[in-house]
């Protein structure tokens, strides 16, 4: 066996690894207290990291616990080239909007298909509708009840079409192709003109919709902007970034985002960035205080950070001199300028109720939002750029 | 013309009650009642000993007879076949939207765990450990406290399921409301 340094190493290591080779000795660290190799949950983490680099600062490489690397661009540098001497990520929160469905999705046409196959089967097995249970001999309503009862072909069930399961042809009860008498935009116009009630609903006398329309205005034009748009479907908010030189159409349109500020936590910092540069006029409710997603970009070459305007390539808000706050501890050893490697932003997820955005209040807090949209998943997939596509798709919704 | 009998309008309307009275659902609710506590059947002598009837239930019983039923299905070889193959189709179809809708969930699951990872590993600047032993950079002296920080705030529960709002709970209706979307909502 190597004689192994004790402290450092064998801590880190021991930590580090689920089945480290010397299972049986317990280890005893220089300040004395010892720990089980194989077991070790009584000290979370991020301390154990903290240990292992209080004690051995001077060591170049502290063996963390391994870990997989942060998910990261290729960058046609690589790590090495960056010779800057405080590299840094800028961490962002981001929100993740969605406005969740209003309506029930429209059945897939086997649904449709295969619930009225069910139905007619159940008429062939169920008692016979009970009339004079329900309508009584004598009155109007037996009278019109009966008269319509002839015209769907002696059925009382108003949803199987013109099937009777009384008759000596009831073994024919499958519906043929094309056969529409399992619509349920049909059935719906069949029953309110049948029940001569179409005046509830539209006030126009027009049986065809009878209040019951799915599709609003904002779907016949397309408005990109509404929220009325695709009842049936999870819209999210995309955002329009001010146009950075070199970057395409598709590399604007992001989820809205920004710098976290001072000591904030992630969702506080979500709340402030959608409020300041959408407008306050959003009911929504942000979902726990976890990321749901993250999306690490790093730039192809290490930017300044400018303290006055916003770092290029991201939505950022102005940075003012008191953001800097937690971080110029670390910087005043520096001395120069910091460079920016990356970003790193963590989206949090909110739901929208009611009320709309509104980009004059972003103008006003000098964010650089042009403009926005509320799209479907596959819309998203087809606006916003591939890689930042493959990086989001999964925390959508596809309904 | 024959006048109607009233036999279902008395059995059932509720006007035909002379005095206000509980309904018969409540019964052996409140002890005001005139019926007896027990739920054996009451024999009566002018029924000649038979047992006190009422007359909704006879009426949902006799309704409920019929010579048609039960009626099981018949079916040929090829009608037989052609409802085994219905019904095929149809659990493939059920078992693919299941495991589509589970593996989207598994799919959110996994970024959202990603996601913490990647929230814990990070300091201040954005940099993990890794991140700085990799550039030889020597690791923050103040590591410990700003390390992750971000992720302990963001695994506090505390006042989570506050303030959750009822409209979080709108279900999906089959057709929108009359007033649609409410774009003009203020604060």
């Amino acid at each position: 066996m190597s004689p192994r340094s004790r402290g450092a190493k064998r801590i880190a290591d021991a930590l580090g690894r689920a089945n480290p080779p010397n299972l049986d000795r317990p280890l005893l660290t220089q300040s004395g207290f010892s720990t089980t190799t194989t077991t070790n949950n009584h000290v979370c983490r991020s301390c154990r990291q903290a240990l292992s680099q209080r004690r051995y600062a001077s060591t170049a490489t502290a063996k963390a616990t391994v870990e997989a690397p942060p998910i990261t661009q290729l960058s046609p540098d690589g790590p090495e080239a960056s010779s800057a001497p405080q590299p840094i990520y800028t961490v962002k929160a981001g929100v993740v909007v969605s406005r969740p469905p209003l309506i029930t999705p429209d059945p897939h046409p086997f649904e449709t298909a295969y619930y009225l196959y069910q139905r007619r089967l159940n008429e062939r097995l169920v008692l016979p509708f009970t009339q004079y249970f329900y309508y009584k001999r004598g009155t109007p309503a037996f009278e019109h009840w009966r008269s319509h009862r002839l015209r769907r072909g002696g059925t009382a069930t108003r949803d199987i079409g013109e099937y009777n399961a009384y008759t000596p042809e009831s073994w024919n009860d499958e519906a043929l192709v094309g056969d529409e008498s399992g619509l349920q935009t049909k059935i719906v116009q069949d029953l309110i003109a049948e029940e001569g009630r179409a005046e509830e609903f539209t006030g126009s006398g027009d049986p065809k919709f009878a209040g019951l329309k799915r599709r609003t205005a904002a779907d016949d034009e397309n408005n990109q902007q509404s929220l009325e748009r695709s009842l049936q479907r999870t819209l999210y908010l995309l955002v329009k970034n001010k146009k950075v030189k070199g970057q395409s159409e598709s590399e604007s349109w992001k989820f809205p985002s920004g710098t976290i500020v001072g000591f904030e936590g992630l969702k506080e910092a979500a709340q402030r960035i959608l409020f300041s540069s959408l407008g306050p006029n959003m009911n929504t409710f942000f979902i726990g205080n976890h990321p749901v997603g993250h999306y690490v970009y790093k730039f192809s070459s290490p930017q300044p950070r400018l303290a006055a305007s916003p770092a290029a390539a991201g939505t950022t808000e102005k940075s003012k001199a008191s953001e800097q706050a937690p971080l110029k501890q670390q910087l005043a050893q520096e001395g120069d300028g910091a460079m920016i490697d990356g970003e790193k932003t963590f989206y949090m997820k909110a739901r929208i109720m009611a009320g709309q955005a509104d980009l004059a209040v972003g103008k006003q807090n000098g964010v650089d939002i042009e403009d926005y949209k509320w799209l479907s998943k596959d819309e998203v997939e087809k606006l916003v750029h591939p890689e930042y596509w493959s990086k989001i798709r999964n925390m959508l919704v596809a309904q | 013309m024959q006048v109607p009998s009233t036999g279902l309008l008395r059995a059932f309307s509720p006007l035909y009650k002379t005095t206000p009275c509980l309904p018969w659902t409540a019964r052996g609710c409140v002890y005001q009642q005139r019926a007896s506590f027990s739920s054996t059947e009451q024999r009566q002598k002018r029924n000649k000993g038979g047992q006190k009837k009422d007359p909704r239930i006879t009426q949902i019983r006799y309704h409920l007879q019929h010579p048609l039923t039960p009626r099981p299905l018949r079916f040929s070889r090829t009608r037989y076949l052609r409802h085994w193959t219905i019904h095929r189709a149809w659990q493939l179809y059920q078992s693919k939207l299941r495991t589509q809708r589970e593996r989207d969930l598994e799919k959110q699951y996994n970024t959202m765990h990603a996601a913490c990872e990647a929230l814990r590993l990070i300091d201040n600047h954005g940099m993990t450990t890794q991140d700085r032993a990799r550039l030889g950079e020597p690791p923050q002296d103040e590591g410990g406290k700003e390390m992750g920080r971000l992720y302990r705030i963001a695994m506090l529960k505390h006042g989570v399921w506050d303030g959750v709002p009822i409209e979080y709970a709108r279900i999906q209706t089959d057709s929108p409301g009359r007033e649609g979307w409410n774009h003009a909502w203020t604060q």
